[in-house]
This record gives C-alpha cells, sequence and structure tokens, in this order.
C-alpha cells in the first residue's frame, strides 16, 4: 500500500484553457474525463461533491442485462465486458464479479411478463434463456421453491458501487486530469470565442475550456438550462437496503419479471436489496426518506426469493437519485446549437452502461467514429415556451 | 422475551398504529421528565424504551425477577423516578426499540433541505471552498431546478406526496408529524405523533489503543450496567481505565461487590480534578457521593495512576494483562525513563472509558441540524432554550442534546415537555416562563457541574494522533487506522466518503463507536484547528434501521398476492 | 447464595492456560444472593446455569464465556463490549435468531449459539492503498 498520492496535480498553474471541462462527477462524466485525458486532452472535472457521490456510489452496483433496456443490450454487453476487465483499463479494483443471473416469476401474469421481456432482450443480443424452477434452483441453490418460471442469463454480476469514486479518482489523477471536487458549477456560458466559461462556487477565476461536458446525472436538466436549454429529466427515487454478513445464502444475481427486485450477496456477506422501490426525495434533498411499507414490501420480496435472508439482519437502508428522460432512453451527444457542449446521462441502468457510453462520447469528442450510435438529446429538447405548463 | 411469540405476529404493516400528541424516545431521566412533564399539561404522551424498565443508563433498573436487593442513591433516585412515572398518565411501552423515524415533512416536497456541508478538499484536488466557519450542517437554498420530476412516476400511484403520506399512514387533517416503528417482545407496531423529544442519552467513546477489542476489555458505561442492573462483576481482577467521574464510581462499586481493582489508570492529574472543586460546589450531593467513592478506593489501597493511558491490551484469546504509561495533559505518552515508565499489570477484565458523546442517530435521520461541541461530549443537536430542534415539532434533551450528566438531563427534559405542551397550545408561553424560571436556574446550575465532568473526558486529539497504524478502528468491519489514513490519502476527505472508500462505519454498529476515532483521524488531517476539523469532517448520515433488525422480524407472514408491488419498470 | 463460578471458557486456550497458573482473586463474579429463580441456558450444547432477570451476555460472562464470535476479517475473538446495544459485539444466534445478548433476558431452557455473527465466509479485501 503505497501512502504516496500518484499524480498530485494540484499547485500547478491552470491552463490558459483546457481542452475539456466535465461538469459532474459520477459515473459518466468520471469515466468521459478518464478517457478524454489519456487521449491527451487537458481536462478538468468538477464536482460538487466527492467524485461518484450520488448514483454512482449508491447505486447497488449490479452489472446485469435483465435490468437493462432492451434498447440499451449492445451497449451493455460491451460495458460488460469493461468492467469485467476493469483492472486493465481502469487499474483499481472495485470488486466486480461475474456471475449468472436469474429472473422469476412467481405467478402466470409475471411469467407472461418474463417470456416476452427475455425475448427482446435476447433478440438484442443478451444470452437469456427461459428455465424452469427445478433448473433454475441448480442454478441457484439458495432459490425458494416459489418461482413458476426464470430466465437465465450468463452475463450478469456486480461490483461495490462504493468503490467507484475511489478506483476513478486515483485513475483520473495518474491520467493527469484536474480534479475540482466540493466544488459546486454555478453557470456555463459561451465565452464569445467558440468555448466556454464555466462558473465555480466560492469565488475563483472561471475555467476556460474549448469543449463543455455536462454529466449532471439527476440534475443535468439545470446544467443544460445554463445554455438556455431545456432538457427535462425526472427523479427517481430509488430505494436500496443491505442486510449484516450472513453466511454464504446465494450465488447469483437474483431479479424478477416486472424489474422490481435485485438482489446479490457479495464477498464479504452482506446482501444488497433494491429494485427501483421509490422513496420520497428530490434534486433539493436527495434521497430524503424511506416509506415504511415499500421497505417491508421490498424485503419481503426478497426473503420470498430467497428464504435463508430472513435469517439476516437490515442494517441500512438509502436511497439515491436516477435521471429518467422522457423516453426513459439516454441523453448522450452533442448539445445541438451548442457547438462544443455535449451531454452524458439519463442512462437507465446507468451503473452497468456508464463506461461504454462514456466511451462512445469521448471517441466522438475525439473526432473519432464511435463503435455504436449515440444518443443525441435532440429528441428530447423542449421548447422553451413550454416550461411552464411542464409544471 | 416470548421470541416464538413475536414470530407469530404479523408485522408493523397489519399492526394498529398509536395516535399520540407526543412520542417521547429513552426513558432516561431527559425522557421520563419530559414525558411526565407534557402529560401534566394533558397531552397524551408514549414513552419508549429498548430496556425493560424505564430509568436509562444511570438509573439502570435492577431485573424485576432478581430479589430486591441493597442499591444506593441511585438506585434509590430511580426508584422514585419511575414511580413518579406510573402515577403519570402517559403511556410507558418498554422493552419496545424504535428502529424508525419519520417525518411527514420529508414525504411532502420540498422541506427541510439536506444536510451539505463544503468538505475541505483533499490535498491532490484543486478547490479551495471558503471554511464554514462554524462546525454546523446548515441546510443550503433550495435550487431552482424545474420541478418536473415531481409528476407521478409511470403511473406510480405514491409518487404523488399526499399520497405518501396516505401511504406511510399519514392521514388527512392528522396533526400527526412523525411516525414511529418498533419491535419489541409484543411484535412490531407504530407511534404516530404531533411532537417528538429526543432523549436518546449518550455512546460512550472508547478510543482505539491495540487490543481493545480482546474479550475482556468493556466500556466503563458497561461495567455500570453489569455493577447496578445485573450484579456482576466485569472481571475477577480489573484495571479500571480512563477519564471522568465514572472511574471512581466503577472502581468502588467493584470494591463494594467484592472484586478486586488492579488498578485504576486515570487520563487526568490531580491537577485537573482539582480545577473540578468550584463546579462541585454547585452539586454538594453529587460531590459528596464522590467522596465516598474515593475513600473506598483508598481503603483498599487500589494503585492509582494519575495521567496514565492504557499502551496496550494483551492477551490472545481474551484479556491477561494491560500495559499502562504516563501521559501528559493532552493525553500523548511521555516516554520518561525510569519506575515511572509502563508497567504491565495482570488482569481478566479491563473496563476503559474515554467520555461521552450524544446518541445522534435519531437527529442524523430527521436531519436535524446539528453543531460540534467538544466539550458537550461532541456533535449535538441545535437547541432553542426550550429543547427546540431545527425540525418542526422536535425536541432534544438530555445527554442526546449535549452531554451534562442526570441532573441538568431530567431538568432539561422537563423543559422539553413543557415546550411540547406550549407548542400543543396547552399553555400560553407567556405563562410557561413563569414555570421554567426555576427549572433554568437549577438546570445552569447542573450543567455547570455537567459541564466540568464532560470536560475532564472531552477527547484528547493526541490520543487518537498516537494509535498505531495496525490497530484495528473499526470493529465491525476491521478496519485499521493504516487503512483509514490510506484512504484519506487518496482523497477521502468527509466522513461518509471515508465510509465509502473503507467500509469503516459499515458495519452492525452503524458507526456507533468508530465514529469519534474515525471522524477525528480525518480532522487531524484535512486541516484548520481540531475543532474545525471536526466540523469539516462531518457526521455520518443518519440511516434507517437505528439499530440492525431481523428482517424475519421485519417480513413477518405474508401472502405473495399481498404484496404492494409498484408497477413494473418498462421494459 | 450464587453457585461457584465453573470457570469453564469455550475460548481458553494455550496461552491463557500458562496464566492461569498465576495467582488470581478466586470469587465467583456474580454479587449477592438477591437474584431470581434458577435458571438453565443451553450454550453450545452444554448447560449453563443463570438466574431469571439477567441477560445472555451476564449469564455467559459469569460462566466464564468471554468470547462470543469471531471478527469477520482478522477472525479474531470478540466478547460484550457496551452492555447496551449499540456496539452489536454480542449478537449471536439466540433462539436460532441473531439478536445482542445483551438486550436480551435469559429463559428457561434458551437455546444459544455462540458462533459469530453469521459466520462468514472469510471476506475478500479490497485494497485501499
Ligand atoms: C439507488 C440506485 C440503485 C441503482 N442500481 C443500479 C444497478 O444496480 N445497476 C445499474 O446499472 N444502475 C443502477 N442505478 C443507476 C445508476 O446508478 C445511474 O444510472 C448512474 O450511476 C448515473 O450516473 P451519472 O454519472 O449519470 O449520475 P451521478 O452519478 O448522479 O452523477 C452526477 C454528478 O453530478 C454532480 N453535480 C450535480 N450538480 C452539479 C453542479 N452544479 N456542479 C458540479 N457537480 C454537480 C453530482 O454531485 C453527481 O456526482 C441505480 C441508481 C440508484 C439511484
Ligand atoms: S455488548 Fe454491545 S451490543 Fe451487546
Amino acid at each position: 500500500m503505497s501512502a504516496t498520492p500518484s499524480v498530485a496535480s494540484a499547485g500547478t498553474p491552470l491552463p490558459a484553457s483546457f481542452d475539456a471541462v466535465v461538469v459532474g462527477g459520477g459515473i459518466h462524466g468520471c469515466a468521459a474525463a478518464l478517457f478524454l485525458s489519456r487521449a491527451n486532452m487537458r481536462i478538468a472535472l468538477v464536482e460538487r461533491g466527492g467524485l461518484c457521490r450520488e448514483a454512482s456510489g449508491t447505486n447497488a452496483g449490479t452489472l446485469t442485462m435483465q435490468m437493462t433496456r432492451a434498447a440499451l443490450i449492445p451497449y451493455a454487453l460491451e460495458a460488460h465486458r469493461m468492467w469485467a476487465s476493469a483492472a486493465d483499463w481502469l487499474g483499481h479494483d472495485l470488486g466486480v464479479t461475474v456471475c449468472d443471473g436469474l429472473s422469476l416469476a412467481f405467478t402466470e401474469e409475471e411469467a407472461a411478463m418474463l417470456e416476452a421481456r427475455a425475448a427482446r432482450r435476447r433478440a438484442a443480443g443478451a444470452p437469456i434463456e427461459i428455465v424452469g424452477l427445478a433448473a433454475a434452483q441448480r442454478i441457484e441453490p439458495g432459490l425458494s421453491a416459489h418461482p413458476i418460471l426464470a430466465s437465465h442469463c450468463r452475463v450478469d454480476g456486480y461490483a461495490s458501487a462504493n468503490l467507484t469514486g475511489l478506483a476513478f479518482r486515483r485513475a483520473l489523477l495518474e491520467a493527469g486530469a484536474r480534479l475540482f471536487e466540493h466544488t459546486p458549477a454555478a453557470g456555463a456560458e459561451p465565452d464569445g470565442s467558440g468555448g466556454y466559461l464555466v462558473r465555480v462556487a466560492g469565488g475563483g477565476p472561471p475555467l476556460r475550456t474549448r469543449r463543455l461536458v455536462l454529466c449532471g446525472g439527476a440534475w443535468l436538466e439545470e446544467m443544460a438550462g445554463w445554455l438556455g436549454v431545456r432538457l427535462p429529466v425526472r427523479v427517481l427515487v430509488n430505494q436500496l437496503a443491505v442486510t449484516e454478513r450472513l453466511a454464504p445464502a446465494m450465488r447469483t444475481v437474483i431479479g424478477v419479471a416486472s424489474g422490481l427486485l435485485s438482489l446479490k450477496q457479495f464477498g464479504n456477506g452482506t446482501a444488497v436489496i433494491g429494485g427501483g422501490w421509490q422513496a420520497a426525495g428530490d434534486r433539493d434533498r436527495g434521497g430524503a426518506a424511506l416509506v415504511p411499507a415499500r421497505l417491508v414490501g421490498n424485503l419481503r420480496l426478497a426473503c420470498h426469493a430467497i428464504p435463508a435472508l430472513r435469517g439476516a439482519r437490515l442494517v441500512r437502508t438509502w436511497a439515491g437519485l436516477e435521471a429518467e428522460t422522457r423516453d426513459a432512453l439516454p441523453a448522450v451527444g452533442p448539445l445541438p446549437g451548442h457547438p462544443g457542449a455535449f451531454v452524458c446521462g439519463g442512462v437507465h441502468s446507468g451503473f452497468t452502461s456508464g463506461p461504454w457510453m462514456a466511451r462512445l462520447l469521448a471517441d466522438r469528442i475525439l473526432g473519432r467514429e464511435p463503435a455504436m450510435p449515440l444518443f443525441p438529446p435532440d429528441r428530447l429538447i423542449e421548447a422553451p415556451e413550454t416550461c411552464g405548463d411542464a409544471r | 422475551m416470548d421470541a416464538s411469540g413475536r414470530r407469530d405476529r404479523p408485522t408493523s404493516v397489519t399492526e394498529p398504529a398509536r395516535i399520540a400528541d407526543l412520542a417521547v424516545v429513552g426513558a432516561g431521566p431527559a425522557g421520563v421528565e419530559a414525558a411526565v412533564a407534557a402529560a401534566g399539561y394533558g397531552l397524551d404522551v408514549v414513552l419508549l424504551d429498548e430496556l425493560p424498565s424505564a430509568g436509562g443508563q444511570v438509573y439502570r433498573a435492577a431485573p424485576a425477577a432478581f430479589a430486591p436487593g441493597a442499591g444506593g442513591a441511585e438506585a434509590a433516585a430511580g426508584a422514585a423516578l419511575r414511580a413518579r412515572l406510573a402515577a403519570s398518565p402517559v403511556e410507558v411501552r418498554a422493552g419496545e426499540g424504535v428502529w424508525s423515524v419519520l417525518a411527514r415533512a420529508a414525504l411532502r416536497a420540498p422541506c427541510a433541505a439536506p444536510e451539505r456541508r463544503e468538505p475541505s478538499p483533499p490535498p491532490d484536488s484543486e478547490a479551495r471552498p471558503p471554511r464554514a466557519a462554524p462546525a454546523r450542517t446548515a441546510p443550503p437554498p433550495p435550487s431552482s431546478a424545474a420541478a418536473w420530476d415531481r409528476e407521478p412516476r409511470r403511473a406510480e400511484p405514491g409518487a404523488i406526496s399526499g399520497r405518501l403520506e396516505e401511504e406511510a399512514g399519514f392521514l388527512p387533517g392528522s396533526a400527526a408529524r412523525f411516525r414511529l416503528d418498533t419491535l419489541g417482545a409484543g411484535g412490531a407496531g407504530s407511534v404516530f405523533a404531533a411532537g417528538l423529544a429526543l432523549c436518546p442519552g449518550a455512546v460512550e467513546r472508547v478510543l482505539p489503543f491495540p487490543g481493545w477489542t480482546l474479550p475482556g476489555v468493556m466500556g466503563l458505561a458497561a461495567a455500570t450496567i453489569l455493577l447496578k442492573s445485573q450484579r456482576l462483576l466485569p472481571g475477577r481482577r480489573v484495571v479500571v481505565a480512563g477519564a471522568g467521574p465514572l472511574l471512581a464510581a466503577v472502581a468502588a462499586g467493584i470494591l463494594k461487590g467484592g472484586g478486586a481493582v488492579a488498578a485504576v489508570v486515570d487520563l487526568n492529574g490531580p491537577a485537573e480534578w482539582l480545577r473540578t472543586v468550584p463546579r462541585l460546589a454547585a452539586m454538594p450531593r453529587l460531590a459528596a457521593r464522590g467522596v465516598v467513592w474515593l475513600a473506598r478506593i483508598a481503603g483498599a489501597r487500589v494503585p492509582i495512576l494519575f495521567r496514565h493511558s492504557i499502551r496496550s491490551a494483551l492477551g490472545s484469546e481474551r484479556l491477561e494483562a494491560v500495559e499502562t504509561a504516563p501521559v501528559d495533559r493532552a493525553g500523548r505518552w511521555c516516554d520518561r525513563r525510569g519506575r515511572d515508565a509502563g508497567r504491565e499489570i495482570e488482569a481478566d477484565a479491563l473496563v476503559v472509558g474515554h467520555g461521552l458523546s450524544p446518541a445522534t442517530e435519531i437527529g442524523r435521520l430527521l436531519r436535524v441540524e446539528h453543531e460540534f461541541d467538544r466539550d458537550r461530549g461532541g456533535w449535538r443537536p441545535v437547541t432553542d432554550e426550550w429543547g427546540r430542534t431545527s425540525v418542526a415539532g422536535c425536541y432534544a434533551a438530555g445527554d442526546g442534546a449535549g452531554v451534562l450528566g442526570a441532573a441538568a438531563a431530567a431538568l432539561s427534559g422537563r423543559i422539553a415537555g413543557v415546550a411540547a405542551a406550549i407548542d400543543a397550545g396547552r399553555l400560553a408561553s407567556s405563562t410557561a416562563d413563569a414555570h421554567v424560571r426555576r427549572l433554568r436556574r437549577d438546570h445552569a446550575r447542573a450543567a455547570r457541574f455537567g459541564a466540568a465532568m464532560t470536560r475532564l473526558t472531552a477527547l484528547r486529539p493526541a490520543m487518537v494522533e498516537a494509535i498505531p497504524p495496525d490497530t484495528i478502528v473499526c470493529r465491525c468491519e476491521d478496519v485499521t487506522r493504516q487503512e483509514i489514513d490510506a484512504a484519506i490519502t487518496r482523497g477521502a476527505s468527509e466522513i461518509n466518503q471515508l465510509k465509502h472508500f473503507t467500509r469503516c462505519g459499515m458495519g452492525p454498529c452503524q458507526g456507533r463507536v468508530c465514529a469519534e476515532a474515525a471522524a477525528e483521524l480525518l480532522a487531524a488531517r484535512i486541516g484548520g484547528d481540531p475543532d474545525e476539523g471536526r466540523g469539516a469532517a462531518g457526521q455520518w448520515t443518519g440511516r434507517a434501521p437505528l439499530r440492525p433488525v431481523p428482517m424475519d422480524a421485519l417480513a413477518g407472514r405474508f401472502d405473495y398476492e399481498d404484496l404492494p408491488l409498484p408497477p413494473p419498470a418498462p421494459p | 447464595m450464587a453457585p461457584e463460578d465453573t470457570g469453564t471458557d469455550a475460548g481458553l486456550d494455550a496461552r491463557t492456560r500458562t496464566c492461569a497458573s498465576s495467582p488470581r482473586v478466586s470469587t465467583a463474579l456474580r454479587i449477592g444472593p438477591a437474584r431470581g429463580t434458577p435458571l438453565t441456558l443451553l450454550v453450545d450444547g452444554e448447560p449453563v446455569p443463570c438466574f431469571a432477570g439477567e441477560t445472555v451476555a451476564a449469564a455467559l460472562l459469569a460462566s466464564g464465556r468471554r468470547r462470543l464470535r469471531r471478527s469477520p476479517r482478522a477472525q479474531a475473538p470478540r466478547g460484550a463490549f457496551c452492555l447496551m446495544g449499540s456496539c452489536q459485539e454480542c449478537v449471536i444466534r439466540i433462539d436460532g435468531r441473531l439478536e445482542p445478548a445483551c438486550l436480551t433476558e435469559v429463559r428457561d431452557g434458551l437455546v444459544v449459539e455462540c458462533r459469530g455473527a453469521a459466520d462468514p465466509p472469510p471476506v475478500r479485501r479490497l485494497p485501499v492503498g
């Protein structure tokens, strides 16, 4: 364990202009900043808090195809490959574990939904097959006898999301990016010569940059608003729960057809239970409070699937903010009418797909042809007049 | 407790709820007095505590099953407190642990803003935000972001705040502001109340040293519980170590119980104790009790090592010996050679405590504004002179609002009870002023005494600095000091980020045991003076459950068809 | 009168035994006769005498059992520490459920397993430094 920081760029003078300023240090902002830095761009990453302390550090860490929207499967598959080899390109361990995944149906209605959803995802390239209870129990010996059908995906897994910030921080410093943490960006505007000025809170001169990459997650709408662009983003307040360590109770990632359960046991014995049940909260307050009945409902669903969880104790619950666009598909690409400005966010199961989305956008910014199509935000942008009645 | 009976019970969702004017959490002197005072003005009060009977840690009752035995002054005071409570109309729910507290306002958009502070950035970060001058967690102004997200999500019924409130059991038009969920011998339950008094007392601070995780090493407060309530000696040959009045109380209690005290190891020297004398005069009865303790210790010829601390606890599977060494006033090791240097004392128990810190779990969960006050034990909720916190309807009293001891706790509890009555419209505040004038004066006197005692035990940063690299700081997750240091070097600049990086504070104790040492290690590295550093290091974010709860008890028995499944996620 | 302390300790190892030869004050840990009715716990299959009103943690301590579990990562011995339900060091399996022994009252025939919070697998540690 080395006690010396990698590349401590702090203290060296700021460049007169950055090649890109990335605002928002979640998975999208961190990964975009990393790939751009490694391409020898002078990069500043401006983050209001610590890196990956919002959605990207508080999420469930599932790297799954079965929760990913069908349209994003090809992206998620690439991203899964990236996560599995994180040690190579990121250089730091996030405890990525690749394992089998099962999505369960407990009723006839759910079984129909399961089959339909599995078929769509299979068509999009995910290696998913439908199995009966006996086969599912062979794949997951911890499974209860309640499911009537399951879909099995070999490409699944999880990472310790709480380590995302630590890993990216080290990689970014090693790549020479300049980190502005605990520094809320207060706004951005054109600098009059084709670039942008990013104003930061706490006084200080604005950062001048040729390109601006907005990666604000749930706060993306506010950031686009700096440039007068109305890009509506709604906020999901996802509830999560974690147990105390318990003896090995399961070895796969477990979900349900409706997407309302995500469950796995980490190597240290703790089990994380989620599935997008909604808590109270908003952009101003973050995840503010859990509704007891919803917590109990989520826990019951988990125990229904893996009975051994009944013997565990619940240690902590929390809620994080996830961004969702009007059509629940990503906003990744250039901001129309603002040359040099880009957005990257609104990605469903964005922890899974984030690194690949950021790589595609970085390629676009670097003038390379992205390996897959981006998700230009044009379709999501509303005319300013309609702002009022959206409320 | 009847665990088998518990297992057959349905869970909180179906349990009938109790609706009250005031819920008081914690039945120590502060909570009992708050409850009795408020009930005296006609409020319908529910008092909750996880312990089987009221009294809190200081007046902890001997188990009801024990034959009545000899009790000292504290036993008498505890019995008197319980008698007053029994004579009051307060509903006492003893043996019921509160695992969740929900503020109705949190279900509405937007309300009390989140705790956001501006921690100082790590050294390899560029930002230089202005340091928040007072160590306070202050709500930021709400952002001007559009509120498109307040629309219901995909026909998700509860996303409309009104529906959320109803779903959480808050009836339209009811005055309830808080919902408390409990688990106890009788199963799960919930209480809805307009007012909430937080009287959770304190947690003991034990600063890490090598070997402090060995069986046989216990807190000083733990020893008082064994002696007072369980009538049990912590060991056959006990070293009593740390700081403050508990040292003498515990050593005397062990001797009185027929045990042997191998040594009393006191961080303070006679000079520090002498400095408290003027304050002791404020509370002659308490001071007299101290004299009795000291006489007993002197009579037994127990060696008292002033200005000494525990260098390490030795043993492999359990404590076998304790190594002590002299320290200076700041708690730094002085490496004097010769007779006064370290010594090894054989013992089968070491009881050690370095003071108390307010128990802030519920306040943090409710996002009550807190401030760091080293002389009151650390982070405490900010209160007005009535005990009102920054969250409407929420009061804090007793050691949980700043450690000042039992006498002050009872008085602050009573004042908070009066405040709850005023706020409920049962009492004009002009009348109340007269009622509490005397309480305030008595409280000020008790607080002077309590503050002197708390100051004797105030955390000494040098003791945290002296923790060796391979010593465990977070007991639950076995996180060592050197791992914490490495995480700080890697950029952790705030305590929740430190938790993310190391798992320190993520285990079943939920950060109660390691918070003080971890925050102090961080504070020392992020600069400024120690108090500023602690302010910038911050507090763990409050999370439910307040204590780990068995999943089995929460999940109960259910039919799959009855699960309140929200609509499915998009395909 | 309290029965003689059995002095047994599931956790005694070679090192402790060598220590046992040195002088010790031999008194039982229970103070005074004012206790509840005698009961028996089953601790890891062995009967352990105790008294109504005691907590499981106190009964175990009085029986000489100080080690209640092992820590998850270092597998180091741990025992009751705070005795007020805060530290969770005393969480063991009581009547099949994980409970803090210091907050749980004894009952006759109660089955207690001192094996640890959950016998978790050795932790896979992620490097911090
Ligand atoms: C509870 C939860 C569980 C989830 N579980 C999973 C899962 O298991 N698997 C999966 O694939 N996905 C999961 N997701 C989704 C996934 O976490 C997100 O899609 C992804 O992390 C989004 O990354 P991001 O970078 O876009 O946003 P974020 O990580 O939220 O990053 C946005 C950043 O912008 C910063 N910011 C905002 N305003 C400013 C400003 N003015 N100045 C500077 N900085 C600013 C914020 O502080 C934040 O750090 C989950 C989400 C949540 C909330
Ligand atoms: S000894 Fe700390 S919780 Fe029981």
